[in-house]
């Protein structure tokens, strides 16, 4: 009935077209050919298979492994002490020959872990022999390290992420692969330099975050606790963007290899809030594992809204656009830009601007003979605290 | 606490001053936040409870996604009277009825946030169309009320060339004559039927509906089908003494007047007024004489609230405006004085239940009136008999059709809305819910 938008929709990374910059993340909704097939019947442009290993390589998963973080009761993101794919690489070859045939135009990767030189390369082989589209180099998973002694993992140290995925690209014999990196760590572009030195193609950034989900009080052990015990976790959701949008930026602005978004986005606003800080693909796993597969036709339909409000014709317009506007603190002009204005015609005098800003702000507010906050212009700084802390929004950062 | 932020609902001092809506919208922040307390169901029940089949759970997570566009199209898709509907669907006992949240907290308000996408997609601009060449067969309908125009939507969103014959000098039947403004202002409707016309329907009125414009002249005139959807445009009558009197009216005489179309028959209201029946016409003449000058306002019904047919809110509207409820009463004569109504005699009804009542013995009870409105439905238009000549009826005129072919007892004639016969609660949905069925039936039968 409505006009659909003129946008094109499709990426270009690691030299593969994919018709849109929406992918399924190396996670659970990734783990099968039958879930997978779900995905790309839904619409999804491509999936990178759930991390898979050598046939010999034992997988230890103690459940439960999954917890969510809960902010005021609500969820605001999980953590996971999952680990790789119980199924080994024979199943996931199978899953990308079978996916490849009924898909041919949805893209799909392998992610591989492996121990030993041999095993990473044998992986890589068996990944393209498979069938593969790329493969994605699962050197930052927070729940285990391969190499023996080390408790760091292979992406928090340069030259161990180019040692790997040197070995790699070599069997790989020019077939695209991509490492995934950490953002745990404290130059990414470290990292992202030396992989592209050993020959890596493109990027994926980054990982689940290390974390402690939570502690239960009754027990004293981390969430999800296991017979009175827990560990660190992998951080997944909502509460990673403001740390990935770093983490893109970063690598944005200081390395030329196209960079695989993953962590945080949890639909087109934040999709496109990536691609602007550098992103070409956006993977999600969070955000399927809370709604379904369905998501797709929402983040498409949003995000092609949205270029289409802004006059672009491909979603390619919008990678980096917002790299230029991040500056060092020193770029920003250090004066008082703004003060408080609130709209009374929406206010609930709920008074929660008053306390925040007499306890956390420059204490600015009084209340005016009617029961509303009244700002008081010399004193409020425009800091920024009362629009986001008032739950009716009528409050806006005005010219002073 | 500022009137706009608190009410959802004027003050009734407000309100009893003029014919403004009642319900107040959503703003951005308000549709927000209830948009986030929707479970998000699978399988969603709210969807299951819609009777034109639209994605509730679909378009609340758009909005929760920031995605408007996208959600006044998923509404629109299935129900061209996004913004009609948006104001006036009973949503209490549809989609709100099943919603789960309910078993948490309340259900979500889902007419609210349908009626802040409909105002949204008014303020911002609607998206242009993207249409089908109209060059299948052309198809006639009879009546520009929902049913007849949502069909017309979906014929012509599947490439048939529609005309709708309308006898009034406006499009949208009971949207526009019957549903007090204080419920659906007039430029909501308008809205909604433009966009119809935009999309290429024929909508032809001051037709003379009936008289040269029946199903056979249009058959042979060049249409492969007609629609039938001309609603229930004559009143029912109490058959008791006084009827007749200066100051009797029915339902769509005053509903009529109150909307001021050009129509409608000169009403006077007085200043005591008694408003007979429990449906939703019922209540809305009894809120709508408040406002035409009248100092008392009551209401009789054979009924208790719980048992009438009108809607929640419009019970709760009467209530609120102080329309006096007289339950447990039978009419049975209008008292006049030189040929105008002076009061209404009936007796008091006895029994727990609204259809097993007998008469309270010597209870004759005479109340004041100079102005008695009857309310208690609508039935065919014994003018309009003859379009139907040879079709099948029921017993109160009403049209039958084969549920699976959607065809009445003509294979080229097909019926949707008010003049269906059947149980079904009316309400703009559920005529919007069966022109589209109709269309879809037409398309079937037209591409065999």
């Amino acid at each position: 009935m409505y006009k659909v938008p003129e946008v094109d929709l499709s990426v270009n990374y690691a030299g593969l077209r994919f018709d849109s910059p929406f992918i399924l993340a190396s996670a659970p909704p990734s783990d099968t050919y039958e879930m997978v097939k779900k995905a790309f019947q839904a619409g999804w442009a491509g999936a990178v298979l759930k991390t898979t290993s050598q046939e010999d390589y034992i997988v230890d998963i103690a459940y439960p492994c999954i917890a969510g973080c809960r902010f005021e009761g609500n969820v605001v993101g999980f953590g996971n002490i999952d680990n790789i794919s119980e199924f080994h690489m024979d199943k996931m070859e199978q899953a990308v020959k079978l996916l490849k045939e009924e898909f041919p135009s949805k893209i799909v990767a392998t992610s591989i872990w492996g121990t030993t030189k041999e095993s990473w390369q044998t992986l890589t082989k068996r990944s393209i022999e498979a069938g593969a589209d790329y493969l994605e180099v699962s050197m930052s998973c927070p729940t285990d390290s391969p190499v023996e002694g080390l408790h760091f993992m292979v992406g928090q140290i340069p030259e161990e992420a180019y040692k790997i995925v040197s070995w790699i690209v070599e069997a790989a014999e020019g077939f695209p692969i991509v490492p995934k990196l950490t953002g745990d760590v404290t130059h990414i572009i470290e990292i992202a330099k030396a992989v592209k030195a050993a020959g890596a193609v493109a990027l994926c950034a980054c990982d689940s975050r290390h974390g402690i989900i939570g502690i239960d009080l009754d027990t004293f052990a981390p969430l999800p606790n296991i017979e009175n015990k827990g560990t660190y976790a992998g951080m997944v959701g909502a509460h990673l963007k403001p740390f990935e949008l770093r983490n893109l930026a970063e690598l944005g602005s200081g390395q030329d290899l196209k960079v695989a978004a993953s962590g945080g986005a949890m639909n087109w606003h934040d999709s496109a809030e990536y691609m602007s800080a550098g992103a070409t693909l956006v993977q999600f796993c969070t955000a399927v594992m809370i709604y379904g597969f369905d998501i797709i036709d929402d983040l498409k339909e949003g995000l092609a809204y949205y270029l289409e409000s802004k006059g672009f014709h491909s979603v390619e317009e919008l990678i980096g656009r917002a790299l230029p506007n991040i500056t060092p603190h020193s770029g920003l002009k250090p004066i008082k830009h703004a003060v408080a204005k609130v709209d009374k015609s929406r206010c609930t005098k709920c008074e929660r601007c008053i306390v925040s800003c007499s306890d956390g702000g420059h204490e600015a507010y009084l209340v005016d003979t009617e029961g509303y906050p009244e700002v008081d212009k010399e004193k409020c700084y425009g800091c920024g605290l009362c629009p986001d802390v008032c739950p009716a929004e009528c409050i806006s950062l005005a010219a002073r | 606490m500022s009137a706009t932020m608190k009410a959802t609902l004027l003050s009734v001092i407000e309100r009893l001053a003029s014919f403004n809506e009642v319900y107040l919208g959503y703003d951005n922040t308000q549709a927000m936040l209830e948009a986030n307390r929707c479970l998000m169901c699978e399988n969603a029940p709210c969807t299951m409870g819609c009777p034109a089949s639209i994605d509730v759970r679909g378009f609340i997570r758009k909005i929760r996604f920031n995605d408007n566009r996208g959600a006044i199209r998923l509404i629109r898709e299935e129900n061209i009277f996004a913004g009609v509907c948006g104001r006036v669907c009973p949503t209490e006992m549809l989609c709100e009825q099943n919603c789960c949240s309910q078993a948490l907290t309340d259900p979500i308000r889902i007419g609210a946030l349908q009626r802040f996408l409909a105002d949204w997609e008014m303020e911002v601009g609607r998206r242009p169309f993207s249409l089908p060449l109209a060059d299948r067969q052309p198809v006639a309908v009879i009546g520009a009320g929902p049913a007849g125009l949502a069909a017309a939507a979906t014929l012509r969103l599947l490439g048939y060339p529609v005309t709708v014959f309308e006898q009034n000098s406006y499009a949208g039947g009971a949207m526009v004559n019957v549903i007090p403004r204080f419920k659906l202002p007039r430029n909501i409707v308008d809205y909604d039927v433009q966009l119809i016309r935009d999309m290429g329907v024929e909508i032809r009125l001051n037709e003379p509906i009936g008289k040269t414009i029946v199903p056979s002249t249009l058959l042979e005139e060049g249409f492969s089908v007609v629609l039938l959807a001309v609603g229930l445009q004559e009143s029912y009558k109490l058959g008791i003494a006084g009827e007749d009197l200066e100051g009797v009216y029915t339902a769509l005489d005053l509903l009529t007047a109150a909307n001021q179309v050009e129509s409608a028959r000169e009403v006077k209201i007085g200043k005591h007024v008694i408003v007979i029946g429990g449906g939703s016409a019922a209540l809305n003449s009894a809120c709508c004489a408040l406002r035409m000058g009248a100092e008392r306002v009551e209401l009789t019904s054979r009924r208790i609230p719980a048992e009438m047919g009108a809607f929640e809110k419009d019970k709760l509207q009467a209530l609120d405006e102080g329309v006096q409820i007289n339950s447990r009463f039978r009419p049975t004569r209008i008292l006049g004085k030189n040929g105008k109504v002076v009061g209404l005699e009936g007796v008091r009804i006895l029994g727990k239940e609204g259809d097993n009542l007998t008469d309270m013995p010597d209870s004759r009870i005479i109340l004041n009136a100079d102005t008695v409105v009857i309310a208690i439905g609508q039935r065919p238009d014994q003018a309009l008999a003859h379009c139907f000549n040879g079709l099948e009826v029921a017993n109160n005129g009403c049209l039958m059709i084969n549920q699976e072919t959607g065809q009445t007892s003509d294979p080229k004639i097909f019926a949707a809305g008010d003049i269906l016969a059947g149980d079904n609660i009316r309400t703009v949905v559920q005529s919007v819910a069966e022109g589209k069925t109709a269309a879809k039936a037409i398309h079937e039968y037209l591409s065999r």
